[in-house]
Formats: C-alpha cells, sequence, structure tokens
C-alpha cells in the first residue's frame, strides 16, 4: 500500500451526525424509562415518540439527503457484499468513504428494527397505566400480541446494536479505522493511494425543514383525546 | 360470657368457612376473580398514574377517591386466587378462557408473596399520601405502586 500520510475527506453531513447520535441518547433513554417504569414512562413515551421524528426524518433523508445518506448509494448488491466480507476476511484493503457494503445493509436493518420498535410501542399496553396512543384503534388482543413483540424487538435490538458496536471496534482495532470520530467530526482520513470519490452534500435548510414536517406529522399522530377520569 | 363464646364459635367457623371457601373455588372463578380485581386495580390506578405523570391534570378529588378505592381493591388480595389448577384455563369453559400467570407463582410462592407484600406497602403508602393530602407526596407514591405492578408483571405475567 500506499505509504504516504492520509488525507482527509468529509464524509457524513451534520443531518446524519446528529440523528446518529441523538438516536443514541433516545435509545439509551427509552430501555432506562422502560425498564423503571412508574413514572418514567410518561418519559419512555416522548423519547418514543422523538425517535419516531428521527427515523422517518432519516429515511426521506435516505432518498434525497446527501450522496453517504442515501440508500441508493450504500445498498450495494450481494455481489459487492461478499466481495467485501471476502476483502475483511483475507485483511485486504477497501475502502468506501460512506457506509461499506456490510454496514449499509446493518443501517437499514437497524432502522428497521427501530421502526418497529416505535411502531408496535404506539399500539401496545402495559396492563398497568401506559398506553400507546394508537391503542384506542385496534383490539386488546391485537394490543397484546404487539406488546409482546416491543418486548422481544427490543431483545433483538440489542444484538443488533452489538453487533454494530463490534464492527466499529473491529474496525478500529483490526483495521486501523476510526469510525467513532467520523461520526463525530464528519471527517475521515482517506489514505492518499484509494481513490476519491465525488460525494455531494444536500442543503442543511433541506434538512431542517424535513426535520420539522416529521415531528409535527409524528405530533398529528400521537396527540390523541385522553378519556376523562371518575 | 355465653353469649361471647356462641360469638367467638360463630367467628371462628366463619373464618375457617372461608378459608375453605376459597381452597375450593372452582379454578375457573378462581381465575375470574384475579383478572377481575387486577383490571380494577388498572382501572383505579389509571387515572391516578395519569395525573403523577401530569398527562392530565392533577385533579385532587379524583386522585384520592381513585387511590382509595385501589387501597380498597387490593385489599381484596388477587393472590389468593391463584388456586391449584388454575395456571391453565379450564378446557370448555365459557369464562376465563385465558390465563397470563406464569408457572413460577406456583413454583416460586415466597418470591411471587414479596412481590405482593411490596405492593401492598406501596399501596399503603399511597392510600396515606392520598389521606395527608400532600400532592408532591401523593405523585410520588404513586410511581412506586405502578413499578411494584409491574416487577411483579415481569416476573409473573406471561409475555405474550
Ligand atoms: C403479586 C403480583 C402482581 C402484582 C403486584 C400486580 N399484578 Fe397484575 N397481574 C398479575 C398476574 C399473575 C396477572 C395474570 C393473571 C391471569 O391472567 O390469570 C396479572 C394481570 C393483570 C391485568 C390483566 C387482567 C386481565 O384482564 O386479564 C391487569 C390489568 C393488571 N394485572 C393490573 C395490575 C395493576 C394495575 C397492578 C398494580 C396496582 C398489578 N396488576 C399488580 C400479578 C400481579
Amino acid at each position: 500500500m500506499d505509504e504516504r500520510p492520509p488525507q482527509s475527506v468529509r464524509v457524513w453531513d451534520l443531518p446524519v451526525r446528529v440523528f446518529h447520535w441523538l438516536l443514541v441518547v433516545l435509545m439509551t433513554t427509552s430501555v432506562v424509562t422502560g425498564l423503571v417504569g412508574g413514572n418514567a414512562m410518561v418519559w419512555h413515551m416522548r423519547s418514543g415518540y422523538a425517535i419516531l421524528a428521527l427515523v422517518l426524518f432519516r429515511i426521506v433523508w435516505g432518498l434525497v439527503g446527501s450522496t453517504t445518506a442515501r440508500f441508493a448509494s450504500f445498498l450495494y448488491s450481494p455481489g459487492r457484499v461478499f466481495a467485501f466480507a471476502k476483502d475483511l476476511f483475507l485483511h485486504r484493503p477497501a475502502h468506501y468513504p460512506g457506509h461499506n457494503p456490510l454496514g449499509g445493509w446493518m443501517v437499514l436493518v437497524l432502522l428497521l428494527a427501530v421502526l418497529f420498535q416505535v411502531g408496535s410501542g404506539l399500539f401496545a399496553n402495559d396492563d398497568i397505566s401506559t398506553e400507546g396512543p394508537l391503542y384506542r384503534y385496534i383490539s386488546k388482543n391485537l394490543s397484546d400480541k404487539l406488546t409482546g413483540w416491543h418486548k422481544l424487538n427490543i431483545k433483538i435490538l440489542f444484538g443488533l446494536v452489538a453487533l454494530h458496536v463490534v464492527a466499529v471496534i473491529y474496525h478500529w482495532l483490526g483495521r486501523g479505522e476510526n469510525l467513532v470520530q467520523a461520526m463525530f467530526t464528519g471527517i475521515r482520513a482517506w489514505p492518499s493511494g484509494a481513490p476519491v470519490i465525488a460525494l455531494r452534500f444536500s442543503s442543511l435548510w433541506l434538512a431542517l425543514g424535513l426535520f420539522v414536517a416529521a415531528a409535527i406529522a409524528v405530533w398529528l399522530l400521537v396527540s390523541q383525546p385522553v378519556s376523562q377520569p371518575i | 360470657m355465653k353469649n361471647f363464646v356462641k360469638f367467638g364459635t360463630a367467628l371462628a367457623l366463619a373464618a375457617g368457612m372461608s378459608t375453605i371457601a376459597y381452597a375450593q373455588i372452582k379454578p375457573e372463578d378462581a381465575i375470574r376473580a384475579r383478572q377481575s380485581i387486577m383490571r380494577v386495580n388498572a382501572i383505579n390506578f389509571g387515572p391516578v398514574s395519569a395525573m403523577a405523570q401530569e398527562k392530565i391534570p392533577f385533579n385532587k378529588d379524583i386522585f384520592v377517591a381513585n387511590a382509595l378505592r385501589l387501597e380498597s381493591v387490593w385489599a381484596m388480595n388477587p393472590t389468593r386466587f391463584f388456586v391449584p389448577g388454575s395456571d391453565k384455563p379450564v378446557a370448555g369453559a365459557r369464562i376465563a378462557a385465558f390465563t397470563d400467570a406464569n408457572g413460577e407463582i406456583w413454583s416460586q410462592p415466597e418470591k411471587f408473596k414479596a412481590a405482593y407484600d411490596k405492593e401492598t406497602q406501596e399501596i399503603g403508602k399511597l392510600a396515606a399520601a392520598a389521606r395527608s393530602g400532600d400532592e408532591k407526596a401523593m405523585k410520588a407514591a404513586a410511581g412506586d405502586v405502578g413499578k411494584a405492578c409491574k416487577a411483579c408483571h415481569d416476573d409473573f405475567q406471561v409475555k405474550k
């Protein structure tokens, strides 16, 4: 490989970075409040609404956002995925400015799992005093089922997040790529031998507008009338 | 004195009979009884918990009424109705066609009783706070009641 010092390229836009770390904070909040229960449940619900808005935003951003944020740019064909896995296995260099072929699919799976988690929560009930805002629209039977899946899917999410973190540690210790720092700064060390790929960055105003729209949509969805106590 | 002895005997008999009555309650009736008590708990706890979390405006009268009703309903002790044979719904029974009771209720009775005692204590505190009229104490106690419900459900109510 090239011995010249690496240069830096900007790979992640601000919306992707903010999305990522906010999701970390909110997922942690959701898990903790869900385990604590009691009066913390109101925060469990609010945190879930915020996650829903974030994920909705991220899906749209995956269609209209910057190059490295787009699904079309990071969901590679099975052939590419296998080729990349082989590169990893054989310790061969393989450089992708954004998500690599394995990481890209992982991002999609994580997003869908998180979406299912919040989606099922909207319809869940805990047989104590917490009901998702859309519980009223479905039967108790179906809500109980979705509540069961809400509890099962969080375990799947734990597994996925663990895999995600292990992969990042592997890239760091095994391949000398500090992906965590890149997710904070947006900037990655780029070996000067590797080809530079042109990246386009979308407007931050567009991101802000889309996020506000997502937040309003979630707010309309979850602000249901409360029943009067007796 | 004679009357006193008679009264005492009657009381003892009544106490004995009520124990027998519960021991002999049909499994499907027992399932219906405990589920009903639980449901009525939830109906009373709902507004208390919603006010404690400021999901609905605090209304002292409604809070106190519900908290005290919860205390009365809990005093029926739902754990008495987990009688032998009620771990599964009775085949063909029209009432209580399901039960979410976890088998550990019968295999770990001390742990189940501890969860019940914990709830009794927390509901006692909630009722005391309601009687004292201290809003902050009421709200905090409601949170602890909810945690005790959850703790028992996590261990003993089957995940659906
Ligand atoms: C000592 C353990 C225990 C505690 C404490 C407890 N529960 Fe339960 N609860 C159960 C079990 C076990 C079931 C399942 C009963 C069954 O299906 O046979 C249940 C079921 C329920 C149900 C479903 C009833 C139905 O419709 O079938 C509700 C609602 C409920 N509990 C509310 C509460 C509330 C509210 C509290 C706190 C105030 C609470 N529970 C505290 C053990 C407990």
